[in-house]
């Protein structure tokens, strides 16, 4: 059977008429597919849907399609996309990163045609994704969510990937770090930490995600710039870490300003930003309590596609991501949650991720 | 007063076409979820996520919860009738449940582990009512000493689990202790025996382990003992089912392993898997013939699914009073309720009573829709015993396989799959048994990072200055001490 | 330490896998010779799993010490020293004829080649996609089992195939295979 459609497919690359054709058939199902099943859809294969029906007639449409989908990738670029975009999440579903993801393709379907398509690559905290990504071609064809998180990982593992391995086309969002304390305790704000901390001698704990981790480094240079000494405890989650700060196990738990949102023992003692963000107008800056150097210890999530992708492409996405930003919805869903909603493109982005990973490897050493 | 009141508003929500297809389709959707060997609870709840962004907030946390609910009995529904736990905490169902089966009496068992699901579903509920937020309070006092005492408390079950073999449970629990350690420490972040790919950041994936050394390795002794021809002989069809007196008889055995399997499950990290192996071990102690255990008694299927049907109530309780997910499952409830602008905690009780309380009576609705569903399933379930076993052996091995890929889509947990599988059914043949490596795997992060964890907060002594540390430690090493020196006690006796 | 750092990576690493694989084939063949023939599952196992002991160990001796309290080694040390322990337990038991005699050999040929089939289909799935692989290998180890009716076996095969693409990829949207072959096809 395979050889048939070898042979079927041979013919077809070859006759450039039926590529016409093929291309004006390829639209229109891509765009019944976009309106009966949304932008939640998987990868589209032509080929097996029919596979039972009329296996050859399905073998015969795919092939063009694909032969169409061909040429006019490797042609102008001003016609991307002519297939589906994969867009790659390195958490499993129903994740943060995947629910941001799908967010983010809801949203920028109401600005293009174009079809999005999730796939979920979890493991090893987004190295199996990004492997994965690398190892594919540099059509612009495949999107990656990221984080800070992943340039941490990368450094942490002794990965041999070089995050220049990517084109880092757009960060979205900034979440800054914020030191979170437990309300029903005696040791609510910063100055009572700071208090605590010297009354017990080194011995303060505060509780958050694994070391080494972005949540640790923060906590690390705070207690630098502070001047006191404390005992990290790694949970294997935020989630955890912030049982144990409501069962009052340790004074506090650094993480991100969102995450005090709707459970009321929790308070924010201060965040590492420049200036009080709006969402959360009484917290403190550590800048304000008179810490230096912490005015951009943030998480950021942002967006790459494999190094070597034309210009062109990149900015079909630009404009994109920066119509995404101005949504409504967009602002609606992720705002609330303490986040600063950006866009900040290519050149600028690709410089932050140099500069963390090169933070990363200097504090590793 | 005003809980009932409430309660009684929330199945006023209910009253309509859309919560009850919603209940209905969940369930369903989670027996198959649960049956399928590889889509543990969490993954069923995970996968349908994405369906419910359109829907509207109260009906997609109930599809939601119905699915998690049914998923953990759908489980059981393999474990018996072909030795093929769907889930992790069915392991334990399987230990009694398989033997029933082999025994001709696949509608005992069937029907046990459905009943006792149900009423462990509602017990748990109950519990989650009327005492989530005290319950939560104490939940998180909870020092990662405790928490290591309850771990290694849990593997002295692999004692009693042994037998006369009880060297060979201990290597093979240590054997799922050093796996569980392979890839990144989430203590350190040190890579541990990864071997130089990436591929081992992570580990060997728990759930295609699972599958490998239960559903692959028996379908190869099968293959091996080659008694093909006879076991298409062997009818089933005219299985018996339990009569309402041999429920009657596992009443304190349910009401007591549903009681604690809502303890274990409030815990964050504990999980139904460690309710279920606690709960048969309990069952097991409490037995007047503790030897039929393994063999078929319907005790031990009734205390495994008990527990971990009831664990489901014990799980949402951190995360309805204080907006901590316990579970697995429930982190991925967070996940849905946030894309509807919600957000897990005690507010909410204040801010929409009517989400918390339709959840609230959806729990209690979907179980008992799961016992009029499986009561009518189990009937097809027990016909899966007369499949011709030419046919259902490389089904078995087909639906291991896809079981495994759709963990997490990669090649390599297929891989880790056959791999266990191959090594399960050499170890299996010189009488290693299976359950403890996956018991060692599901207590291995738990004992090491929170031993690591109270170390830091206490030093070496924390274990023995905190009461329920202290306690949990001298219980374990009592039921560890014992059931050896009861098998001991009975050698000499044998030998004599 | 040198010789621990040696051993835990490259070709040390490769020179201890020998070392370790030559002496489990030398046990082996010694037992097989000797009067405990009877024995020499219940002893070769035991030995390989204190020989994983051992490699494990030198790789935990190795972990760096970032200063932790109780480091990333102790703990898998531990369960180490365990495995250890019950082998030589076991070890004991096997050698004092303490243990049962190994159980008889079945149809090992028989296992084997569904043991090779099961690889070469994760293997095939890869090239010719999920359904085409699975169809081939429902049928082969049906057919392998001495199973002869045919129409429960097309009907059983298809049944399957139709189940995994409605449930797993419509449903749950799981990306079975396609295999590179088509993807090449394609593009």
């Amino acid at each position: 059977m395979k050889y048939i459609m070898k042979i079927y497919c041979t013919i077809l690359s070859k006759s450039s008429i039926i590529q016409i054709r093929a291309n004006n058939c390829y639209t229109t199902v891509a765009k019944l597919d976009r309106v009966s099943i949304g932008h939640l859809v998987k990868n589209k294969e032509f080929f097996m849907k029919k596979s039972f029906v009329i296996f050859l007639l399905t073998a015969i449409v795919s092939i063009s399609l694909f032969a169409a989908g061909q040429s006019e990738g490797k042609g102008a670029a001003a016609e991307f996309p002519t297939k589906p975009i994969k867009l790659v999440v390195y958490t499993g579903p129903g994740g943060a990163g995947d629910i941001l993801s799908r967010k983010f393709t809801e949203i920028a379907g109401k600005y293009t045609d174009a079809t999005f398509v999730v796939e979920n690559k979890a493991g090893a905290g987004g190295i199996v994704a990004m492997e994965y990504v690398a190892a594919k071609k540099s059509d612009g064809y495949t999107l990656m969510y990221m984080t800070k998180s992943n340039i941490s990982k990368l450094v942490t593992t002794d990965s041999e990937l070089d995050p220049m391995t990517f084109d880092w086309i757009a960060q979205m969002q900034i979440d800054p770090e914020a030191v979170i304390t437990n309300n029903k305790t005696s040791v609510v704000t910063w100055e009572e930490v700071v208090a605590d901390a010297k009354a017990k001698g080194g011995d303060q704990l505060w509780l958050g995600p694994a070391a080494g981790g972005l949540d640790h480094v923060t906590a690390q240079a705070i207690w630098k710039a502070a001047g006191i000494e404390a005992k990290w405890v790694p949970f294997s989650s935020g989630g955890k870490a912030k049982a144990a700060l409501l069962g009052e196990q340790g004074v506090t738990y650094t993480g991100n300003p969102g995450e005090i949102i709707g459970k009321p023992d929790f308070s924010i003692a201060a965040i590492a930003t420049a200036e009080r963000l709006p969402q959360f107008p009484d917290v403190p800056t550590f800048k304000e309590l008179g810490l230096e150097g912490l005015e951009n210890e943030v998480m950021w999530r942002g967006f790459a596609v494999k190094a070597g992708t034309s210009d062109a492409i990149i900015a079909w996405y630009d404009d994109i991501f920066e119509k995404v930003t101005n949504d409504p919805d967009w602002i609606a869903t992720y705002a609330p949650q303490g986040n600063m909603l950006v866009h900040k493109t290519r050149e600028e982005f690709n410089k932050i991720v140099q500069a963390d990973y090169d933070a990363y490897k200097a504090a590793k050493q | 007063m005003e809980l009932l009141a409430n309660l009684f508003q929330g199945f006023g929500y209910l009253a309509g076409v859309q919560p009850i297809i919603a209940i209905v389709a969940g369930v369903i959707l989670g027996i198959l979820a649960g049956a399928m060997p590889g889509l543990s609870p969490s993954m069923g709840v995970a996968l349908l996520v994405p369906f419910t962004y359109g829907m509207s907030p109260q009906i997609a946390l109930i599809l939601l919860v119905s699915i998690y609910i049914a998923a953990n009995y759908g489980g059981s529904i393999t474990a018996v009738t072909i030795n093929t736990p769907g889930t992790p905490s069915a392991v334990v169902t399987s230990f009694d449940g398989y033997p029933l089966t082999q025994q001709g009496k696949a509608g005992i068992g069937l029907g046990i582990s459905l009943v006792s699901s149900t009423v462990g579903g509602i017990i748990g509920t109950i519990i989650l009512i009327f005492f989530s937020v005290p319950l939560a309070r104490m939940a998180v006092k909870l020092h990662p000493a405790e928490y290591f005492a309850l771990a290694i408390f849990g593997l002295t079950t692999v004692a009693s689990l042994g037998g006369k073999n009880w060297p060979k449970a201990f290597l093979a629990a240590m054997l799922g202790l050093l796996i569980n350690t392979i890839g990144i420490d989430p203590i350190s972040g040190v890579k541990r025996f990864t071997f130089g790919t990436y591929r081992l950041f992570d580990g060997f994936a728990l759930i295609p382990a699972l599958i490998g050394l239960f559903a692959l390795s028996e379908v190869f002794t099968r293959i091996e003992e080659s008694k093909l021809e006879k076991d298409a002989e062997t009818k089933y069809e005219k299985t018996q089912w339990p009569t309402l007196m041999d429920y009657w008889k596992l009443k304190f055995t349910i009401a007591r392993s549903s009681i604690l399997g809502t303890l274990i499950g409030i815990f964050p990290g504990a999980g139904a898997t460690i309710a279920a192996f606690l709960s048969y071990d309990l069952a097991k102690e409490f037995s007047k013939e503790p030897d039929t255990f393994g063999k078929g008694n319907p005790n031990g299927v009734a205390a495994a699914e008990a527990a971990n049907s009831s664990s489901v109530g014990g799980a949402l309780v951190p995360l309805l009073a204080l907006g901590i997910p316990g579970s697995a499952s429930t982190a991925v409830l967070v996940g849905a309720l946030m894309i509807h602008d919600l957000v897990p905690g005690p507010l909410l009780f204040v801010e929409r009573p009517d989400i918390i309380y339709s959840l609230f009576a959806a729990l209690l609705i979907a179980n008992i829709v799961m016992l009029g569903l499986g009561l009518f399933g189990a009937r097809l379930w027990v016909k899966v015993t007369v499949i011709p076993k030419k046919i259902l052996l490389p089904a078995i091995l087909a639906i291991s396989i896809i079981g495994s890929f759709s963990v997490n889509y990669s090649f390599f947990d297929v891989a880790t799959c056959i791999g266990f599988g191959i090594a399960g059914w050499i170890l299996k043949k010189y009488g290693y048994p299976g359950a403890p490596i996956v018991l060692g795997m599901v207590l291995g992060k738990l004992a090491e990072t929170n031993f690591r964890r109270a170390v830091i907060m206490g030093g070496y002594e924390i274990f023995f200055t905190r009461p329920i540390s202290l306690i949990l430690l001298i219980l374990a090493l009592l039921s560890f001490g014992i059931p050896l020196y009861q098998t001991s006690k009975a050698n000499k006796k044998t030998k004599a | 330490m040198e010789l621990i750092k040696f051993l835990g990576k490259g070709t040390g690493f490769m020179v201890l896998l020998a070392v370790l694989a030559a002496i489990l084939v030398l046990v082996t063949l010694l037992i097989l010779k000797s009067s405990k023939r009877k024995y020499a599952g219940r002893i070769v196992i035991p030995v390989f799993f204190m020989e994983i002991a051992v490699l494990f160990g030198i790789q935990a001796l190795g972990f760096p010490d970032r200063g932790d309290e109780v480091g990333p080694g102790v703990v898998p040390g531990l369960w180490l020293i365990g495995i250890f322990g019950f082998s030589v337990l076991l070890l004991i038991r096997g050698l004092s004829g303490k243990e049962e005699e190994d159980p008889p050999w079945g149809k090992i040929g028989k296992v084997t080649v569904f043991m090779v089939m099961t690889i070469l289909y994760l293997f095939i799935m890869q090239i010719i996609g999920y359904y085409l692989a699975t169809i081939i290998y429902l049928i082969f180890g049906m057919y392998y089992l001495s199973y002869r009716n045919w129409r429960v076996m097309l009907s059983m095969t298809a049944g399957w195939i139709l189940f995994s693409y409605f449930a797993f990829y419509r449903l749950l949207y799981v990306p079975l295979p396609r295999g590179i072959l088509f993807e090449w096809i394609f593009g």
